[in-house]
């Protein structure tokens, strides 16, 4: 299972709300809400597949910017190739 | 002044009686009130806050005919009876502080309502009265001694600045700031905790405790 | 604590994402950090106007938890109880959560749509039937900057009426028209740092134990750490603060105009004044005298200022004498002759520290010039340590209603309506003709709920107070409201109030970190907060409302925004920059915890038109008054005189009675009340009085006692023993009581200048109840 560390990039006025419509313990945890609009969050999903799907998704929803990846971890993924 | 928000129920002496020996269906009534542990009824050394002008304990309880006029005489509704957890003193009066503390009446309605001298009528004065004492019990929980402004106990003391007085020191954390303690003088304090009620934690952190015995040694200071 | 090797490579992934989006600048001033699944974010608190800084816990979309925010300069993470308990007081079990309509007796739940449009239909109507000046707004010194400047402009460049008033015209108004006056600047030259570096403190009827409390805690400091140290606490009452003082002077009240006259007296008499400053950086003028009180309807005041020479304002004090004022006062002349010699010795550094005691004043203009006059003689002012320091009720009278000029003389940044340049800049700014902006201030707030009452104001929106619980002589204005007619009140507010019950139409709103905001406190600190929770139910934000109201009235136009507070604060800062009050941008404030302006290359200001400080001085020049271009840039020494008070004791109320405030309770208690450890603190209003005067009325402590003045009567406990003691032939009630309205019985006579009404001083008898 794919961990990532995020940062989500947002619309200021909409900072607030993308914060509590992202946030979902288990897939998206939004850890951080930084004073420039950048929500700093921790992505798990079952898979590569699904996470990069996950990501896609954040990417759509209206007010966000911009997402970076700044850390991956996918161990297990490869150890179970 | 009152602030309490129970009914107004006219209490005839007869009614409390046969109340107190109801103790389950008067539980009932009350609301539970045994079951909030900051309203302690006695402390763990079998001190009850008696009104004003109580004889010391052993001989109160020798003089108390438990007739409950006082508990009628108190204008406040802050006398109760006690009732069958107390032992041999069952139907003595007390008072709860946190619920309803002794608003110092000066005329002393309840010392004068007393027929059997009980509760002393030597006492005349209310800053001659010595229900117990104050303590404060928790000053890691002190919002005064931590550095906030609060001091509520102070400001409300009826013997404001002789019973609680205020010594500010400086607040080493901010380097700006007083630390303003409350600090209790058990000689002028009389007991009757408006203190304990009016602080704003949720477990009170200054107390009325039976007052310590006085004790003498060679320094002045 | 074993960690799961899941959870520790959770905890790298958003410490890594946190390092890349910070650049590793982590500092704790930048981030929202989470923690135990409570997210914190910084504010300034929502009560007084000290501004401590407070960092809120949001868990699971709800305030949690609130602690005094050790980063902020102001308290250093302390708090007073009421800044303790913040984390209640939004929670009450009685919020509005939908809006409400009166049908007939009942107030009826509505849409929004229903009610907005209701508002805008009588906005509407009443502007055609009768004119601009029949609709009205009356704000608040608890506004943010942004629902002021919203509300300012739809008034003034949108409807084209002057008819906009805050709450604040009824505690600050007179320490306003003193600066105007004094330094045609307002607010103040120095800042909280002067608590600190001082050695000489005097208290002008200001109870700062209990109104201003961390700053109490913070002079008080200064003097254990400092023996030199002295405070000397001037009131009509022995409060807390006169306690802790080294000395307390009580006087008769409304003599503080004399003993001001009869400080100065001395000065000058013995030659203790700053002649070198007095030539560089002083005029002196004269004003009219006998000025009235503005108990009548539509009282209209013009002052006629002429200059005067130093020798005229020497003859001009000599009847000032130390016994006279004595006699008048009731300090004795001694003690009047130590505090002068006191102000000016050379060896202390010296401030005056006031707050309502002078402002809620029928010569509040006056005795705030005449404070001023006496630093003003002796050079001790813009100095660090040494300053004059008007303190603040409510969180942002200075950053909103004062800096954005919600008054109804008022634009932006100091300026008036009045001055057709002004008025020019402000139009430019706002997109709208310079004829739309009216040139005639029409009602302050007195005024205001005068013009509601005989009908000449038929619609009238509150938002964030509560004035029919507030204004002086509050029975006429409360009657007023409910007269009929075409009159139509929509109150906007969070909790069913005293002015709630008025309403026709009832909003419920968003507050505090419900909604983004800023404030700006006493000390010229401006403070920035984001949105943290939601508010509950329908509440919306009195923004919003009043963007709503304008849309609906074809005004959408004045408000392009797409980040309203973000882009209206950068339009609202163009009238500060190069004013000597220039602001910050934006982004600066959701960074820091709050700005001192003014602020120019990222720097604050400490102290106003002190050279090294303030950057509009020039190297050179020391002290500059220079916003006062006017009188030469200097500042202005007044020569005021002693006037009685509008309504002294006499045969039938033989009583002074004061208003006021305690520690637990702010205000008209609307939020504290719903604590319930602040109410059990302190519940319900008593009467002080003195002991002597209660045995002769045969009262005794605990006992009903009822209070009359010629305008109400109340029956209230009588208190002998707390913590505030009365003078004989005084009584104290503070205000907070929504069940016992002390200001029924307060006058509405106000300063001619500021219209600020006197709530320190009318006439009342006592009975036993």
């Amino acid at each position: 299972m794919p961990i990532s560390g995020v940062v989500i990039k947002c619309q200021m006025e909409r900072l607030g709300e993308l914060e509590r419509e992202l946030h979902r313990p288990g897939s998206v945890e939004i850890s951080n809400v930084l004073g420039d609009g950048s929500l700093i969050a921790v992505i798990e999903s079952a898979s590569l597949e699904e996470e990069i799907s996950l990501v896609k998704n954040i990417m759509a929803v209206q007010g966000v910017l911009d997402v970076r990846v700044a850390y991956h971890n996918f161990e297990d993924q490869l150890m179970a190739e | 002044m009152s602030g309490a928000e129970e009914e107004t129920k006219r209490v005839s002496r007869r009614h409390f009686l046969k109340g107190s020996l109801a103790l389950p269906l008067a539980l009932t009534v009350a609301g539970g009130l045994l079951t909030v542990p900051s309203l302690r009824r006695a402390d763990a050394r079998g001190f009850y806050l008696r009104p004003p002008g109580a004889l010391a304990e052993k001989c109160f309880l020798g003089a108390c005919i438990r007739c409950g006029k006082c508990v009628q005489a108190c204008p406040y509704r802050a006398i109760r009876l006690a009732e069958t957890d107390a032992g041999v003193a069952i139907g003595t009066p007390f008072i709860i502080a946190r619920e309803e503390p002794c608003q110092l009446c000066t005329d002393l309605p309840c010392i004068k309502s007393c027929p059997s001298g009980a509760l002393d009528k030597g006492v005349t004065e209310v800053e001659k009265v010595r229900m117990g004492t104050a303590v404060i019990i928790d000053r890691e929980n002190c919002l005064s001694i931590r550095g906030l402004r609060c001091e509520v106990c102070y400001r409300n003391c009826p013997l404001i600045d002789r019973a609680i007085t205020i010594e500010p020191r400086h607040n080493p954390r901010t380097g700006v700031h007083t630390i303003m303690e409350p600090v209790v003088h058990r000689d002028k304090c009389v007991g009757c905790g408006i203190c304990e009620k009016s602080c704003v934690r949720e477990q009170p952190v200054i107390v009325v405790q039976r007052t310590p015995l006085p004790q003498q040694d060679a320094y002045e200071f | 604590m074993a960690l799961s090797r899941r959870d520790f490579l959770k905890a790298s992934a958003a410490a890594a994402a946190l390092a890349a989006a910070t650049g590793g600048r982590l500092g704790a001033t930048d981030v929202h950090a989470a923690e135990g699944g409570i997210r914190w974010g910084k504010a300034p608190c929502r009560f007084c106007g000290t501004g401590c800084g407070v960092l809120v816990g949001v868990k699971d979309g709800r305030i949690v938890a609130t602690k005094g925010d050790p980063a902020a300069p102001v308290n250093k993470g302390l708090n007073c109880i009421k800044g303790y308990f913040l984390s209640k007081v939004l929670y009450g079990k009685d919020r509005l959560t939908k809006p409400l309509i009166r049908k007939g007796n009942k107030m009826v739940e509505a849409s929004w749509d229903e009610a907005m449009d209701l508002i805008a239909s009588k906005f509407r109507e009443s502007i055609a039937k009768h004119g601009p000046d029949s609709v009205a707004m009356f704000g608040s010194g608890q506004w943010t900057v942004f629902e002021g400047y919203a509300a300012a402009k739809l008034f003034k460049a949108g409807i084209g009426t002057n008819n906009i008033e805050p709450n604040a015209r009824f505690c600050m108004a007179s320490a306003v028209t003193g600066f105007m006056t004094t330094f045609n600047s307002d607010e103040p030259m120095g800042c909280y740092d002067d608590l600190d570096l001082g050695d000489t403190y005097f208290l002008w009827g200001a109870n700062m134990a209990e109104c201003h409390p961390v700053l109490f805690s913070r002079l008080i400091d200064n003097r254990l750490k400092n023996p030199k140290v002295k405070i000397i606490d001037f009131g009509t009452r022995f409060t807390r603060t006169s306690q802790m003082a080294d000395k307390y002077i009580r006087f008769n009240p409304q003599t503080d105009l004399a003993l001001l006259n009869a400080i100065a007296h001395i000065i000058v008499r013995d030659r203790l004044y700053d002649e070198n400053f007095i030539r560089k950086h002083v005029v002196f003028k004269k004003g009219k005298t006998n000025i009235g009180y503005g108990l009548e309807d539509k009282f209209k005041f013009a002052d006629d200022p002429k200059p005067m020479t130093f020798d005229e304002y020497r003859e001009f004090l000599k009847p000032y004498t130390p016994e006279y004022v004595s006699k008048l006062s009731g300090v004795p002349a001694k003690t009047i002759e130590e505090v002068a010699r006191l102000y000016a010795d050379k060896s202390r550094k010296v401030n005056s520290l006031w707050t309502m005691g002078f402002n809620q004043h029928v010569r509040g203009t006056w005795v705030n010039n005449l404070v001023y006059n006496v630093h003003l003689l002796t050079g001790k002012i813009c100095k660090p340590g040494e300053n004059p320091m008007s303190l603040t009720g409510q969180p942002s009278a200075c950053g909103t209603a004062r800096e954005v000029g919600t008054f109804t003389h008022r634009l932006p940044a100091d300026m008036v309506v009045m001055n057709e340049e002004h008025r020019k800049k402000a139009a430019e700014i706002w997109g709208v003709p310079a004829e739309k902006i009216p040139a005639k201030p029409t009602y302050h707030a007195t005024e205001m709920f005068r013009a509601l009452d005989r009908g000449d104001i038929k619609v009238l929106w509150v938002q964030v107070t509560n004035p029919f619980q507030s204004a002086p002589n509050l029975s006429r204005y409360r009657k007023g409201a409910r007269k009929g007619g075409d009159r139509f009140i929509i109150v906007s507010d969070i909790y069913p109030t005293r002015s709630t019950e008025l309403a026709d139409v009832v909003l419920p709103s968003a507050s505090w970190v419900e909604k983004e905001g800023f404030f700006g406190n006493a000390e010229r600190r401006g403070q920035q907060w984001f949105k943290m929770v939601e508010p509950p139910g329908e509440a919306r934000n009195d923004l919003w409302q009043t963007m709503e109201l304008a849309r609906r009235l074809g005004h959408g136009n004045l408000f392009p925004y797409k980040y309203v507070e973000k882009e209206m604060f950068e339009e609202y800062r163009k009238f500060t920059l190069g004013q000597g009050k220039d602001l910050a941008p934006y982004e600066a404030y959701t960074k820091a915890r709050g700005l001192r302006w003014p602020v120019v290359n990222g720097k604050e200001t400490l102290w106003r038109y002190a050279e090294g400080y303030d950057p509009y001085v020039k190297a050179g020049e020391g002290v500059k008054f220079y916003k006062n271009k006017p009188n030469d840039y200097k500042a202005v020494i007044w020569a005021r005189p002693y006037e009685p008070a509008a309504e002294a004791p006499d045969r039938q109320y033989p009583f002074w009675l004061c208003t006021g405030r305690v520690l637990e309770q702010w205000h008209t208690g609307t939020m504290t009340g719903r604590v319930p450890e602040l109410k059990r603190a302190y519940g319900g209003a008593v009467c002080e009085i003195h002991p002597e005067d209660a045995k002769r009325l045969k009262v005794k402590h605990g006992d009903k006692v009822r209070v009359t003045s010629r305008r109400g009567s109340i029956v209230l406990t009588a208190d002998l023993r707390g913590r505030g003691k009365a003078e004989k032939g005084n009584v104290f009630v503070a205000f907070f009581d929504e069940n016992k309205m002390i200001n029924e019985l307060c006058i509405d006579a106000y300063c001619p200048i500021s219209g600020e009404p006197d709530y320190k001083k009318c006439a009342v008898k006592l009975e036993k109840a």
